[in-house]
């Protein structure tokens, strides 16, 4: 019982969090605005981590295009860090 | 932080499909071609100096890590992802790479950086054809585009049916069709209103099959042309033959011409993991001065509306930059996003 409301809090939140960034849209602003580290290291985040977390797996070695149409993979670039960040026009 | 660590440091944005087709006019590419036309479009409203890469029509770099809305990941050096987060935190990622390649001196700053993104005015009339009332409970469904040899895929179509029945057993579907600004092109109003033939398979009945836009007083607009019928079934496993006619001219007025464009709407869900902002608004932002205007004044200030919505109301409201949302960027908002589908009534 104790559970089935613990997972009904759970699914009432990430509703709200869903409409929310749903309505509100995503756009390619990473590092263009300020933002409120407390709301991005919480519910996503958490959620994320725990369901597909790939961290200390090897990369997915998929295969991109360039800015130019040319085909890309990212293990073309390994040996230094690499950031990428997924964004879209909206 | 790409100014700050480009020679230690590899950075690529990755261009993924829409999130929220229609935002900002924008629709979902048919094709390869397409979604590169957008990164560019992306790359230029950003300012960015970062490299980006284009994810393939099949989603394929998305779906990998893990379907996230703007995901941001670290790969060390030997190809292991070392972090991984939902949606991109530039405060994190700099701890991060503070940590994982070390400090800098004189970081950059936000303030140091371009303008925002902020998609400039077309200059063609839009709002002036009425938006139909959705109905609640629409589902995305796939739709195929049928190339041209000729010209690009001008015309997006966004179809939808409804999962549960009306009274009288039948469902409701709706057809969308929408010009695609990353074409600069708008319908050409003068030469009639678009014709719209549907083709249904064997065992799928559809209310009607032949239809006609509406007949706009302007010469040129940009607005979609909303059809919503009804169907027998919301799930079949035979497409819909669509066949649309119009006269598209582009933005810069060098060439009109007719078009005759073919699409097929297969009645099955498509689970793109978009939607459209408008069927969301309803109920979340009509009322926003409402929920967060506590003194009455018509204007929404930071503290007003509490630690965990300032981001991202601030983000998408305050248009002029000034951390208070007023009326008139809420209209704007709602103008924007939610024109014609019951938004703030």
């Amino acid at each position: 019982m104790r559970r089935t409301v613990g997972m009904m809090r759970w699914h009432w939140l990430a509703t709200i969090l869903a409409l929310n960034c749903l309505a509100l849209g995503c756009t390619t602003k990473p590092v263009l605005y300020a933002q409120d580290e407390r709301e991005f290291e919480t519910s996503y985040n958490k959620r994320f981590l725990s369901n597909k977390s790939m961290l200390g797996k090897e990369a997915p070695d998929i295969g991109f295009f360039d800015a130019d149409g040319n085909p890309f993979r990212l293990a073309a670039v390994r040996g230094k860090h690499t950031v990428v960040v997924f964004g879209c026009l909206t | 932080m790409f100014r700050d660590y480009r020679d230690q440091v590899n950075f690529f944005y990755v261009y993924k499909r829409l999130a929220h087709p229609e935002t900002n006019n924008f629709l979902e590419p048919a094709n390869l071609q397409e979604r590169l036309m957008h990164l560019v479009e992306a790359k230029r409203l950003t300012g960015s100096e970062i490299p980006w890469l284009c994810d393939t029509m099949d989603n394929a770099a998305t779906i990998a890590f893990g379907e996230t809305y703007n995901g941001e990941f670290v790969i060390d050096p030997q190809g292991v992802l070392v972090r991984q987060r939902f949606w991109s935190n530039p405060t994190t990622l700099r701890r991060d790479l503070v940590d994982l390649v070390g400090p800098v001196q004189d970081p950059t700053q936000i303030a140091d950086l371009p303008v925002r993104f902020r998609p400039e005015p077309r200059g063609i009339a839009s709002g002036v054809v009425p938006r139909i009332k959705l109905p609640r409970g629409l589902t995305p469904v796939k739709v195929k585009y049928i190339p041209h040899p000729n010209h690009p895929l001008f015309v997006k179509i966004r179809a939808e049916v409804t999962s549960k029945p009306l009274d009288d057993g039948t469902h409701q579907i709706y057809l969308g069709f929408y010009v695609d600004p990353i074409h600069k092109i708008h319908w050409n109003n003068a030469a009639g209103p678009i014709e719209l033939q549907l083709q249904a398979p064997s065992g799928l009945q559809l209310s009607r099959t032949r239809l006609e836009g509406p007949e706009v007083e302007e010469p040129e607009d940009c607005d979609p042309r909303m059809f919503l019928l009804e169907v027998d079934r919301s799930e079949f496993d035979r497409p819909i033959k669509v066949t649309l006619r119009y006269v598209v001219c582009d933005d810069a007025a060098t060439f009109c011409f007719p078009v005759t464009q073919e699409f097929e709407v297969l009645l099955q869900p498509s689970h793109d993991k978009s939607s459209r902002p408008g069927i969301f608004l309803d109920g979340l932002f009509a009322d926003v001065a409402k929920r967060f205007d506590k003194n009455g004044d018509a204007k929404i200030t930071p503290e007003e509306l509490g630690a965990g919505n300032v981001t991202m109301y601030m983000t998408h409201l305050d248009y002029n930059l000034d951390r208070v949302i007023d009326a008139e960027e809420i209209r704007r908002f709602n103008e924007m996003y939610g024109n014609g589908r019951g938004v703030g009534k």
